[in-house]
């Protein structure tokens, strides 16, 4: 039904526009003729014939005059051509190379489309960067996963999942299945920053952690910064997640979309009037009221577990050299359940960006953010209803400035700034004879600005340098009221001695620092390269959490007189070497990460709607070091590859009062501290269309706190007491999936799609994802293990392009 | 407000017709300690009241180790002119004042402890803060959400209602007891023979018996989001067992003041006792205490020693308010083997 | 390498970072509670503060009465090299003062000390102290609040040390010899602020003599016993001889306990009334085995009359066990039972001038006399069998309640009124005798009889200074043992 909507949209699209379509000719023409022979600019883009995503580092090649170039990170290249006809070659690998015969009049823009190569059925799961940039650039900890590499895995409830296929990575964790957060070497959730289309995203996930709320059809590719982080992100002191949206298709009309058992959706792109102008949208719904309306409990019936997302791209090239975009994006979600309670929470964002190009040399980049997260409580009691609402809001002005000295060579600088306004918590009562008193945590305010330069310089073939300084300030600002503690006692609400007041716009107080960014290639072979790293980040927001994951019930948090940013400084090395001409990477990293003012809480905090929170948190540092191993076969009916992380994630908290010491002061293993983890992936081509994948994933269990006594209470009940957080594990996690896809092709395009058949942890691993102690009567009091998906789960979708 | 997060989580896997699963797991906690552990209230209505001491021990089954209890210890408590009653060591570590003593609103107390192997302990010193008078106590029938049509869960809840104070922060606990009717059949009887096979062995006696019952579980409450108003506040829920709710059913609730530390200490046991281990539980929590050893003062103590006030109220239920009634079960025995159980008829029945 | 680059991170640099750079975290003390005050002792906690392990030659707390420490007492705990919470106890305090506190810690040789916390010594109480009543050595406790280790009793102005002081709230003494008085007053010094309980303690007075023993085959109870003079007269009541009412009283020289028979013509009764002063009469002719028997009372009294019985003018009741007291002129009968059991409750009076009986009213309720009863003044005394100490006011004619008998009622003890009081006890096999002193209305433990074997009592008299109790065996002994007790001796 949902199909069908969408179909009768296409429709009414179609008899709008498609009239107006560029049809592909034999010969393009480009450019008008103005009588002068140039040399005229000719920009070319490359995208996939299929999926139209941007093809980077395709190689360009003029056969008349042998000029040529890689397409850049948007697919594109440029090319000096005088009038005249010539035949460009346009090679990737993996795909058909394809002769584009034009004709050049003047300045213009030719799109040319590579399929891929069918003969061969070799497939390229590492797309976006060139056959060996891995070795040849100075990147260190970065890692790029395409789209079709995260549809290819086994998918989860029939979803491609962004989120969980990078935690097959080496150096990225989650602490298990039902959970949004994912800790990148050893850092907690909040560490990422997520960027969708350049907007940051507050809770990146659908029905409490178990779909990644992106739509994965928008997503061009997805970039991975574990280290070496360029200077140009901020904000958040570990790692960047930054999802690329695609293009709209430029040519004509067209759309894909897939039904899983819970969700389903759909995207739709094409041009306006004109191939400059193109739009993208995109939705997804879950239907999973349905299956709740079946139910014959009316409680249960009346329950709601509804989540959608929206997307919407709109490209304007208002010139060859200047174009605008514009990208919406909306996620909701709405728990309700047959309790009384009902959660809310979703993500908005709107951007517009700006891109210029002076020339060949010069760029800049100009976007503007608006970013909102909103979270909502409605708890229904019968006399004592309330609601609790909290936002986010996140408006921030981004600039960048890039000059190409030459080839390999390149130096940026920018500047952002954002405010961001937290409302942690205003509750109110839903009926007037609810006792509840109207309350707000009180609101903060920060303006967060940061100015950066970076210089990636490559001096030899042997050598390269990429290092950046980037320069945050952050201003916490009134209207505040800002409790002063007595020093000589721990901070608690009695301990307040008095109140300073700031109003509108004061400043309240401020931390800046420098963060130095460097990288350093050595490189022995054009297939082996020695890579340094350093960078040092710092935090000023903080997700406080006394969960072991990204719950909505979590409270975010600005940097404030009490809360010192986070501080994280990490050293890194790799070895990088590809085999086989390129066909097989490997690469081997190491770092080690120092951690400053990271949180962590009292034993009984209250973090919701607490005005003081600061007496509830802790201070401390933390420390993380590991080995990654990487070893990817790129090419051939068998593709995939293997990734092992030895890594420690460590805590230490020590203040002066016994309750703000954790386990006596010493270093203990944080919640997401997995020594090891491996993660292997494969993917074997029965067919054109005919597959198998499989993941298998082990690690060590998490850690959790064991009891180190039991006691009688209450009535004799056995109460497990805990001391020391952290010192045991739950049982280590292991499992694996398969999948298998195949499709028919059929003249009808409905039925041509994809079917993906998949097998969800296969042999019923009870994976723990916790372990409880419990003393229920009629046993004796023990330990029981919480699995989440605990049998193996099959699951059906069908996707289709249209 | 926190939700019932296990219940969330089947339901949510529920709606994929999965099933999360909950199993025993053997786990060593290798573990071993035997802390100091004291459990005790002094309210404003007449004693006795009793304070237990004990030891934890490992976290497993009996076998492995069973908690101790602290006997032969010698148990003072002192209000702030000096005046103490030293309390009397009754069975199994349980100690109990006179059973004329109470404690008096505005007065502070401490608790000194001295252990059979001499080590020394006091408690902190204690203020019995005030509790406002219950108003009346709301009872209302709720059902259980349930996939089966035919098994559900389903009680009444209790809610107290009384005006809180607004010139002061309070903080509550409430104890909820019942006390009921029930008609069993002794002559229907069945015993075992020798063979194992069930005989019938009809009784004489008895018929009719008054059970009363404290019902577990802890509510706690403070009025931070709620200062000075009329509150109705949910304070306990009462299964209905096919057995309860047969005849006539009396709820009665003791609503207790608490001082903020003991609040504390009631609320970190309270997360310790909801935690299933879900996304949302709670992280293990020191329990800590009120109690200091005053040779080794950073040693490790269990518990805490209340002081409160108490207003107490009692309701009989009106079994009309029950829309569906659970299949009751008819208890073929003497109706006195329930715990709690009198022939007697309470002087305040009817 | 292009210098632009520099030249642009050097324009970076003109931003010079503030960065909070926090101080390193110093060692330092705080006050924390003072969990405990009592007239001399506190206890109070402190921690020391520091994320680091420390080195601390000394620490501990400061006490003074003065804000500014000068001269303050120091409690010393000594070194320390972990952080953490510290206790101290001090017990050197003046009660009902009032006083600073504060932890101090010594770090490399510097004094640091911590917030200031005030508190006041609490004064010392009495309570109670018990047993109010005993012999040298007993142990006594007092009971009190606050008191210091330095306290000690006046017992009479008699400095005692107490052997023990349990929590500050507990005295234990030993009670010494009486010197001059039979009783005591206590006074509770604690840092010379002195105490004084508004009871006395009694000495448990008295002293027992050996009366004597004389053989007599006759064993009767339920019997009648009076005093004349030289003689000591006792008789009629059961005769376990012959199972029946004996018709026989006999007389015993107190000096020598010469004992012959004695001539009286009345009926052989048991349950007849009988004054100290030798009027006797009614109870019953049968022997009264079970609650329900029909008694043949009968109405025969009689009064002693030199070496024999007087028959007077008879009751006007038929009573069984009755009581008689003797007031000057008149005999007054209170309770007893008639033939049919039925309980009386008429109060008749009989004038000793005109041999003539009346009826005076009647008894709140109806004593029987194997309960204790005596006169003093002009009032009957009664004891019911709950211990309830009962009088009736001859003249006003009025009926009181006083002091509870102390011990269990049975049946058969002394009931002797000597020197204004009243002596009860002895009764079956109990050794205890109580004191009704009634200008006071209470009664006094006084010295147990220190027989060991199993007596009962047979009837007493009093000469001058004491009292001598005839006493037999529990069991068919054929002896009497004279017992003389001197209540005031000690």
């Amino acid at each position: 039904m949902f199909h069908y909507d969408i179909v009768r949209y296409k429709y009414l699209v179609l008899i709008g526009f498609l009239l107006v379509s560029i049809i592909g000719k034999a010969q393009t023409t480009i450019g008008k003729d103005d009588g002068k022979n140039g040399p005229h600019t000719i920009t070319v883009y490359v995208n996939d014939a299929e999926d139209k995503s941007q093809l980077i580092g395709a190689n360009v090649i003029v056969k008349e005059n042998g000029e040529g170039d890689i397409t850049n990170e948007r697919g594109r290249t440029r090319l000096n051509l005088t009038s005249g006809n010539y035949t460009l070659e346009v090679s990737y690998l993996g795909y058909e190379t394809k002769e584009e015969k034009i004709v050049v009049l003047g300045k213009g823009t030719i799109r040319i489309k590579l399929t891929q190569s069918a003969e061969t059925l070799e497939e390229v799961i590492i797309s976006s960067e060139g056959a060996d940039q891995n070795v040849r650039n100075t990147d260190l900890g970065k890692q790029v996963m395409s789209i079709a590499t995260i549809e290819a895995l086994p998918p989860f409830v029939g979803e491609a999942d962004i989120l969980k296929s990078i935690t097959l990575l080496p150096g990225v964790s989650s602490v298990g299945e039902a959970s949004a957060g994912f800790n990148v070497r050893g850092s907690n959730a909040d560490q990422n920053l997520i960027l969708l289309g350049g907007a940051p995203l507050y809770n990146p996930s659908h029905l409490f952690g178990f779909f990644s709320a992106f739509n994965t059809d928008l997503i061009q590719d997805i970039s991975i910064y574990k280290g070496g982080i360029p200077a140009n992100y901020g904000g958040r002191a570990s790692s960047i997640i930054d999802l690329r949206y695609k293009r709209g298709d430029q040519d004509n009309w067209g759309g894909k979309a897939s039904l899983g058992l819970v969700s389903a959706k759909a995207s739709l792109s094409g041009p306006v009037f004109t191939e400059d102008l193109t739009v993208m949208v995109a939705g997804r719904s879950s239907y999973s009221n349905w299956i709740l309306n079946a139910v014959n409990d009316a409680a249960v019936s009346n329950s709601s577990a509804n989540f959608y997302d929206l997307n919407a791209i709109v490209d304007y090239d208002i010139a060859d050299d200047f174009s605008v975009r514009y990208a919406f994006y909306r996620s909701n979600d709405d728990f309700s359940l047959a309790s009384d309670t009902s959660f809310t929470w979703s993500n908005q964002n709107h951007t517009i960006s700006l891109d210029k190009n002076f020339g060949e040399k010069f760029k800049i980049e100009l976007s503007a953010v608006d970013a909102s997260y909103n979270f909502g409580i409605v708890d229904n009691s019968p006399f004592s209803n309330f609601t609790i609402d909290s936002k986010i809001k996140d408006q921030g002005l981004n600039f960048a400035a890039k000059y190409f000295v030459a080839d390999n060579h390149d130096i940026s600088i920018g500047a952002q700034t954002k405010l961001i306004k937290i409302q942690p918590g205003d509750l109110n009562r839903v009926n007037p004879e609810s006792p509840i008193e109207p309350f707000s945590v009180k609101n903060e305010k920060a303006m967060e600005s940061g100015i950066f330069a970076q210089h990636n310089f490559e001096l030899t073939k042997y050598l390269g340098v990429s290092y950046g300084l980037r320069y945050n300030t952050f201003r916490f600002l009134g209207p505040n009221q800002v409790p002063v503690y007595d020093p000589l006692l721990p901070r608690n609400e009695e301990n307040i001695l008095s109140f300073t007041e700031y109003g509108d716009n004061d400043l309240i107080t401020d931390y800046s620092g420098f963060e130095p960014r460097a990288s350093l290639r050595l490189s022995m072979t054009e297939s082996f390269s020695l890579k340094f790293g350093y960078n040092k980040m710092y935090q000023y927001i903080h997700l406080i959490s006394s969960t072991t994951t990204i719950a909505p019930t979590d409270v975010w948090k600005l940097s404030d007189t009490y809360l010192k940013p986070q501080e994280v400084t990490q050293y890194s090395g790799g070895l990088f070497k590809n085999f086989n001409n390129n066909s097989i990477e490997a690469s081997v990293e190491v770092f080690y990460k120092d951690l400053q003012n990271i949180l962590d809480y009292k034993d009984g905090a209250t973090l919701i709607l607490n005005n003081n929170l600061e007496s509830d948190l802790l201070n401390g540092i933390g420390r993380a070091y590991g080995v990654e191993l990487y070893l990817e076969k790129k090419t051939g009916n068998f593709t995939g590859w293997l990734s092992y992380t030895y890594s420690r994630s460590e805590r230490k908290v020590v203040g002066s009062f016994p309750e703000e010491i954790i386990n006596d002061g010493d270093w203990y293993a944080s919640n997401f501290d997995k020594p090891h983890s491996l993660s292997i992936v494969g993917d074997y081509k029965l067919g054109k269309r005919t597959k198998v994948s499989s993941i298998f994933t082990y690690s060590t269990g998490r850690p959790t706190t064991y009891p180190e006594a039991k006691f009688n209470y209450q009535n004799g009940t056995n109460i497990a007491y805990y001391d020391n957080r952290n010192t045991f594990r739950v049982p280590d996690y292991h499992r694996l999936d398969l999948s298998l896809t195949f499709g028919w092709d059929t003249e009808n395009k409905w039925l041509s799609g994809d079917w993906v058949l998949s097998l969800y942890n296969v042999y019923g691993r009870k994976n723990a994802f916790s372990v409880f102690f419990d003393d229920i009567p009629g046993s004796p009091p023990q330990a029981f293990r919480l699995s989440v998906l605990g049998i193996p789960f099959p699951s059906l979708s069908y996707n289709f392009e249209f | 407000m926190r939700l019932n997060t296990l219940y969330i989580l089947g339901f949510t896997l529920m709606i994929f017709g999965l099933s999360s699963c909950i199993d025993e797991l053997n786990i060593d906690t290798e573990q071993k300690r035997n802390i100091l552990v004291v459990e005790g209230m002094i309210t404003t209505e007449n004693g006795p009241h009793k304070i237990s001491l004990s030891k934890s021990a490992k976290y497993g089954s009996i076998l492995e180790d069973d908690i101790k209890k602290e006997q032969n210890a010698t148990l003072f408590i002192r209000d702030e002119v000096g005046d103490q009653v030293f309390l009397t060591e009754g069975s199994s570590g349980s100690y109990f004042t006179p059973a004329d003593f109470k404690a008096e609103v505005g007065r502070s107390y401490t608790l000194s402890i001295t252990l059979a192997n001499g080590e020394r302990y006091i408690s902190t010193k204690e203020l019995v803060p005030e509790v406002p008078k219950l108003n009346s106590i709301v009872l209302l029938w709720k059902k259980q959400p349930s996939l089966s049509d035919i098994q559900f869960t389903s009680g009444i809840e209790v809610y107290a209602n009384w005006n809180d104070p607004e010139d002061e922060k309070n903080y509550y606990l409430w104890q909820t007891s019942g006390l009921f009717k029930i008609n069993a059949r002794p002559d229907l009887h069945v015993s075992k023979n020798f063979f194992g096979n069930p005989v019938p062995d009809p009784k004489d006696c008895c018929e009719e018996c008054y059970v009363s019952e404290t019902l577990g579980g802890l509510s706690i409450f403070k009025d931070n989001l709620t200062n000075g108003n009329e509150i109705t506040h949910r304070v306990g829920f009462i299964e209905d067992d096919g057995r309860r709710f047969m005849d006539k059913y009396m709820v009665i609730l003791e609503q207790r003041s608490l001082t903020k530390n003991a609040f504390q200490f009631f609320d970190l046991l309270n997360n310790q006792l909801s935690i299933q281990g879900d996304i949302f539980d709670p992280p293990p929590a020191k329990i800590g205490t009120n109690i200091i050893n005053l040779d080794t003062p950073d040693e490790d103590v269990i518990g805490y020693f209340g002081v409160s006030d108490v207003s107490r109220d009692s309701i009989f239920l009106d079994n009309g308010i029950i829309l569906e009634n659970q299949p009751s079960r008819i208890l073929n025995d003497d109706c006195r083997v329930l715990p709690g159980s009198t022939t007697e008829i309470p002087s305040f029945w009817n | 390498m292009k210098s632009n680059v520099f030249l642009i991170f050097s324009f970076l640099f003109f931003f010079l970072a503030c960065e909070n750079n926090e101080p390193a975290f110093e060692v330092s003390v705080y006050t924390e509670e003072v969990v405990f005050t009592s007239g001399e002792k506190v206890i109070i906690t402190g921690r020391v503060l520091s994320t680091d392990d420390v080195n601390i030659s000394d620490h501990g707390f400061q006490i003074s009465e003065d804000e500014n420490f000068n001269s303050p007492e120091i409690l010393s705990l000594g070194a320390k090299t972990v952080p953490g919470r510290f206790v101290g106890e001090y017990a050197d305090l003046n009660i009902e003062s009032d006083y600073y506190c504060r932890a101090y810690i010594i770090e490399e040789g510097s004094e640091k000390t911590g917030n200031i916390l005030p508190f006041s010594t609490l004064n010392p109480r009495i309570k109670d102290f018990s047993p109010k009543e005993g012999s040298q050595n007993n142990k006594i406790i007092i009971e009190g609040v606050n008191l210091t280790s330095d306290t000690y009793v006046l017992w009479n102005d008699q400095t005692i040390t107490p052997s023990k002081i349990i929590e500050e709230s507990f005295l234990e003494i030993q009670v010494p010899a009486p010197e001059n008085l039979p009783f005591a007053t206590l006074k509770v010094v604690s840092q010379g602020q002195t105490l004084e309980f508004p009871d006395r303690f009694e000495y448990i007075i008295g002293s027992w003599g050996d009366g004597g023993s004389i053989v007599d085959t006759n064993k009767n109870n339920n019997h009648i016993y009076f005093e004349d003079l030289d003689y000591f007269y006792y008789g009629l009541g059961i005769n376990r001889e012959f199972n029946g009412p004996s018709p026989k009283i006999f007389r015993l020289n107190k000096t020598t306990l010469i004992r012959d028979e004695f001539e009286h013509e009345g009926f052989a009764t048991e349950g007849s009334f009988f004054t100290p002063n030798g009027y006797f009469g009614g109870g019953s002719l049968s022997l009264v085995k079970e609650a329900n028997t029909t008694l043949l009372n009968n109405s025969q009294f009689f009064a002693l009359d030199g070496d024999k019985t007087k028959r007077l003018a008879d009751i006007p009741a038929l009573l069984y066990q009755a009581i008689a007291f003797a007031h000057d002129n008149f005999i007054y009968i209170y309770g007893g039972e008639n033939q049919g059991r039925e309980r009386n409750t008429n109060i008749y009076r009989y004038s000793i001038e005109n041999d003539f009986w009346e009826t005076m009213g009647s008894s709140p309720y109806s004593p029987l006399n194997e309960y204790p009863y005596f006169t003093i003044g002009n009032k009957n005394y009664f004891i019911t069998e709950s211990g309830q100490l009962n009088s009736h006011d001859i003249l006003s004619d009025e009926w009181e309640v006083h002091a509870q008998y102390p011990d269990i009622v049975k049946k058969d003890g002394i009931q002797v009124v000597f020197q204004g009081n009243a002596y009860v006890g002895l009764q079956d096999i109990t050794r205890k005798v109580f004191e009704y002193v009634p200008t006071e209305d209470r009664w006094k433990k006084k010295k147990s009889n220190p027989t060991l074997e199993p007596s009962v009592t047979l009837g007493t008299w009093i000469d001058d200074n004491q009292i001598t109790v005839m006493r037999t065996n529990s069991g068919n002994g054929e002896s009497r043992f004279f017992w003389t007790f001197d209540p005031f001796f000690f």
